[in-house]
């Protein structure tokens, strides 16, 4: 009896109890975040048609918001990564005389992985935590109810013109972000006296492109919105929420929003692996 | 759907156990109830008695925990997504304690969003019936002003005048006076009584004496059981829903 006592309160067991009841809650939450991902996805495909006039400008207004509103600061972000990687990569590269990898080095980092993750990033830090604040205090002052109670679809009319604003915003913020940072690294090139014509500094990019870059760069950066908006959504709307809560799901819904976008993005470097 | 219009039962409830109590029993049991086009219906109860609960059973939103509810004739728990959308348009709702209204849209969109939706309408296809309701809700001057930021009785307008915006058959009112001062329960008593000319209405209230000489049938909900109180209008006078306190 004191044995079993003794192996019930055992650090080893204790560890072993939350890390199933952790393990619980993950596939808990994967299965509501998959479960609201394709009612989501359901909705905007089956009434895209549906109320054009109300959902559409609503579509149209997102991608302001979550893009036109973002370029300057995506510009910013641009140029300083631009600079920061070729400041860091080009005296290494003179070194061994292989400036001609600078193109190469450029698409793999910002192409490839930074740009998408930077807009990502940007997207859920500025407008992410924003859309939980909202539709959060919409849930806790009985706006979805209200909604619901007109015949209003809340997914249709509160979710859909996020989810596709966010897809679209996170691919055009990334391509600006890319275009912004490969002139801004030629530019500091260009300042460090780096023997390199401004042709061949493209062509290197040029180059190094390949048709499946713009293939994945479209799937990366719409998955990415897709999961930031998942994720947002879910945790303003599918629970009902207090206002008190709201901040306690905004913190939550930025830590999943980013593991998600992680666990994502490592899925694409497997990609690129096997492609 | 449509075959139904003609219907004079619009609600029917029939043994019906409503709401949940924090212990987990049903708030309200043996509800036998029927709302006939033309019935203004005035509910009593004391708060936590179940009047928010019975309404939201009446709307098709939550089914009761035993018996059943027809709305329109259909038992509301076999209707699918598009019929229920379609049964919510038909039905409308005044919620209490400021109607809910959407904060960061202005009053006048507060109106155009439902018509803009169900008819596909531009903003301005809907303004002038949007305008009309608001005109006749006293809130035309606040049309241009945030939802969020007019006062809580203008706030319960909105929600009125929103719900009317679909022209629904039936409306169901959550304790619309609640929080008012006397002149602006006047004000609703008065257009809910012109209202009821043409549209059937069901009223809950925490006192039913504010609606005497406008209702025309009144029910009770008082410890855990639903009363109907017969002949309350050619009496003259309406017993308290908590006399006995």
């Amino acid at each position: 009896m004191e044995n079993t006592v003794a192996s019930e309160s055992s650090p080893l067991r204790r560890f072993s109890q939350w890390g199933g009841r952790q393990a619980f809650v993950f596939g808990e939450s994967l299965h509501s975040l998959g479960a609201f991902a394709l009612i989501g996805l359901g909705v905007a495909v089956t009434k895209f048609r549906v109320s054009s006039r109300v959902v559409h400008p609503l579509i149209v207004r997102e991608i302001h918001r979550f893009g036109v509103q973002l370029l300057p600061i995506a510009a910013f972000l641009g140029a300083a990564l631009g600079f920061l990687i070729i400041g860091q990569t080009v005296s290494l590269l003179t070194k061994f005389g292989a400036q001609g990898l600078i193109g190469t080095v450029m698409v793999t980092v910002v192409v490839r992985e930074l740009g998408p993750l930077v807009a990502a990033l940007l997207v859920l830090g500025r407008v992410g935590t924003a859309i939980v604040v909202e539709l959060g205090t919409a849930r806790a002052l009985g706006e979805v109810e209200a909604l619901e109670a007109l015949g209003i679809d809340p997914v249709h009319y509160l979710v859909v013109p996020r989810l596709i604003g966010m897809m679209v915003a996170v691919l055009a913020l990334t391509v600006y972000l890319i275009l912004v940072a490969l002139a801004a690294g030629y530019l500091f090139a260009f300042l460090q006296d780096v023997p390199l014509q401004p042709a061949d500094y493209f062509g290197q990019i040029a180059g190094a492109l390949h048709w499946q870059d713009f293939v994945l760069l479209s799937l990366k950066t719409a998955t990415f919105g897709f999961v930031i908006a998942v994720v947002v959504c879910f945790e303003g709307l599918a629970r009902p929420l207090r206002l008190e809560d709201v901040p306690q799901a905004t913190t939550r819904a930025v830590v999943r929003s980013l593991t998600a976008c992680l666990l994502a993005d490592a899925l694409f470097i497997v990609i690129y692996l096997i492609w | 759907m449509e075959e139904s219009k003609d219907i004079a039962i619009l609600i029917e409830l029939a043994g019906a156990a409503i709401g949940t109590s924090p212990e987990g029993a049903p708030l309200v049991e043996g509800v036998d109830w029927r709302v006939a086009r033309g019935d203004f219906w005035v509910v009593g109860g004391l708060h936590g008695a179940g009047k928010s609960a019975l309404l939201a059973v009446a709307a098709g939103w939550l089914q009761p925990a035993r018996g059943v509810c027809r709305v329109f004739g259909r038992v509301t728990e076999e209707l699918d997504e598009e019929e229920r959308i379609v049964q919510r348009r038909r039905v409308g709702v005044v919620f209490e304690n400021g109607a809910r209204p959407f904060h960061q849209l202005s009053v006048l969109e507060n109106v155009t969003l439902p018509l803009c939706y169900h008819h596909d309408w531009t903003h301005e296809q809907a303004e002038p019936s949007a305008r009309e309701l608001l005109r006749r809700t006293g809130l035309e001057s606040f049309a241009q002003r945030r939802a969020g930021d007019i006062a809580r009785a203008w706030q319960q307008r909105l929600g009125l005048a929103r719900a009317l915006a679909l022209e629904p058959e039936v409306l169901l009112l959550d304790n619309p006076l609640a929080g008012l001062d006397p002149r602006q329960q006047e004000w609703w008593v008065a257009f809910l009584k012109e209202l009821s000319q043409r549209l059937t209405l069901v009223v809950t209230s925490d006192h039913l004496e504010p609606w005497h000489g406008a209702g025309r049938q009144f029910a009770r909900l008082n410890e855990g059981h639903w009363e109907g109180i017969e002949g309350a209008v050619t009496a003259g006078l309406r017993p308290s829903p908590w006399r006995g306190e």
